[in-house]
């Protein structure tokens, strides 16, 4: 009795997983695939995931990764005929153009326990809680990646520091979904 | 001809699934991998140690999307390194080689790995350091704990090796 409790419980929970992904792809219309995920890298200072899903599912090298909500969690780096690497957002190699606020543009990085954006020139009105999203050719609506943290500006320094606080900072995930 | 205990498989196995798995995702900055590579260092004979530590170095770089042969390359040097200072120590009195010895060595690793991570991602992070030194410390003694091997009641010893 527990156990089919316990299976209601799950099918419930998974239900209303997929019913807000489902809400963001209608809302879009988007051609979005969800993914297993198979492991985790095995070293502390990386941040990659296995999905359970490669070339047999159309999966392709650059397509970015989504949780249920939307939000970017990353973007694919390998993929092979069952199965691809999935990059985090927070992994040291992770690089990506993203957009802060309104119209500024610069290069986000995984920092292991974050991430910053580069190449922002000082001048840049920018402030903190200003929105990092990213567009790309094949999508007609931004999607978002987190807000901004803080903002460091050197005397001797043409760039700023900008910290960013990720919107998909989990540590657990379900399932991942691709965008196509 | 020296043979491979596969007691010792098994838990290193069991190691590197709970690597891969993760079970509390990336809060946990600890690779139980390299702690069972520590373990080997200071409990077994060299050359078992320095053979699995190899094999399951070229499991953990086979997980990663780059062909750098890293751990394959780290994790049997770290056990040569222990194996070497461990026995250094020989004269020491027991309870001072446990206490002193063995925490000293399993520090000196885990800063190593650091270190080596550190330069490789390029990145200086202190607090997520102090994390991974504590929590690995943590986990390393209850592996420790859990195999009983310091009381002299664990098994490995006696039949790690069959001649």
């Amino acid at each position: 009795m527990q156990i089919k409790i316990k299976e209601f419980q799950d099918l419930k929970k998974e239900n209303q997983y997929l019913r807000k992904a489902l809400n963001f792809k209608k809302s879009n219309k988007i051609d979005l695939v969800g993914v297993g995920i198979l492991s985790f890298s095995p070293s502390s200072w990386q941040r990659y995931l296995l999905l359970n899903g490669g070339e047999d599912i159309n999966l392709k090298k650059g397509l970015l990764a989504v949780n249920e909500k939307g939000k970017l969690i990353g973007k694919i780096t390998e993929v092979k005929k069952t199965f691809s690497h999935l990059l985090l957002i927070n992994d040291p190699n992770f690089k990506l153009s993203v957009f802060v606020g309104k119209f500024s543009s610069g290069l986000l990085k995984g920092t292991l326990t974050g991430a910053k954006i580069l190449y922002i020139e000082k001048k840049e009105a920018i402030k903190k809680g200003d929105k990092v999203w990213v567009k790309t050719d094949s999508l007609s609506f931004p999607i978002e990646v987190g807000k901004v943290k803080s903002i460091k500006k050197g005397t001797y320094q043409l760039f700023c520091d900008i910290a960013v606080e990720l919107t998909s900072e989990s540590i657990f995930f379900n399932k991942i979904f691709i965008l196509r | 001809m020296k043979k491979l205990n596969p007691k010792l498989l098994f838990l290193f196995s069991s190691l590197f699934l709970l690597d891969l798995i993760r079970p509390l995702g990336y809060s946990l900055a600890v690779e139980f991998v390299f702690l069972g590579v520590i373990f080997l260092s200071l409990n077994e004979d060299l050359l078992s140690a320095l053979i699995v530590s190899a094999l399951f170095g070229l499991l953990c770089d086979s997980f990663n999307p780059g062909i750098k042969p890293m751990y394959l390359i780290e994790f049997p040097l770290i056990c040569l390194l222990n194996n070497y200072l461990f026995s250094h120590f020989r004269f020491v009195s027991r309870q001072t080689r446990i206490l002193i010895v063995k925490n000293s060595l399993i520090l000196l690793a885990l800063i190593i790995h650091l270190i080596v991570n550190s330069i490789h991602n390029g990145l200086i992070l202190p607090l997520f350091w102090i994390k991974f030194v504590m929590q690995s410390f943590l986990i390393y003694f209850l592996i420790n704990y859990s195999l009983d091997k310091d009381k002299g009641t664990h098994s490995f010893k006696k039949s790690s090796i069959i001649q």
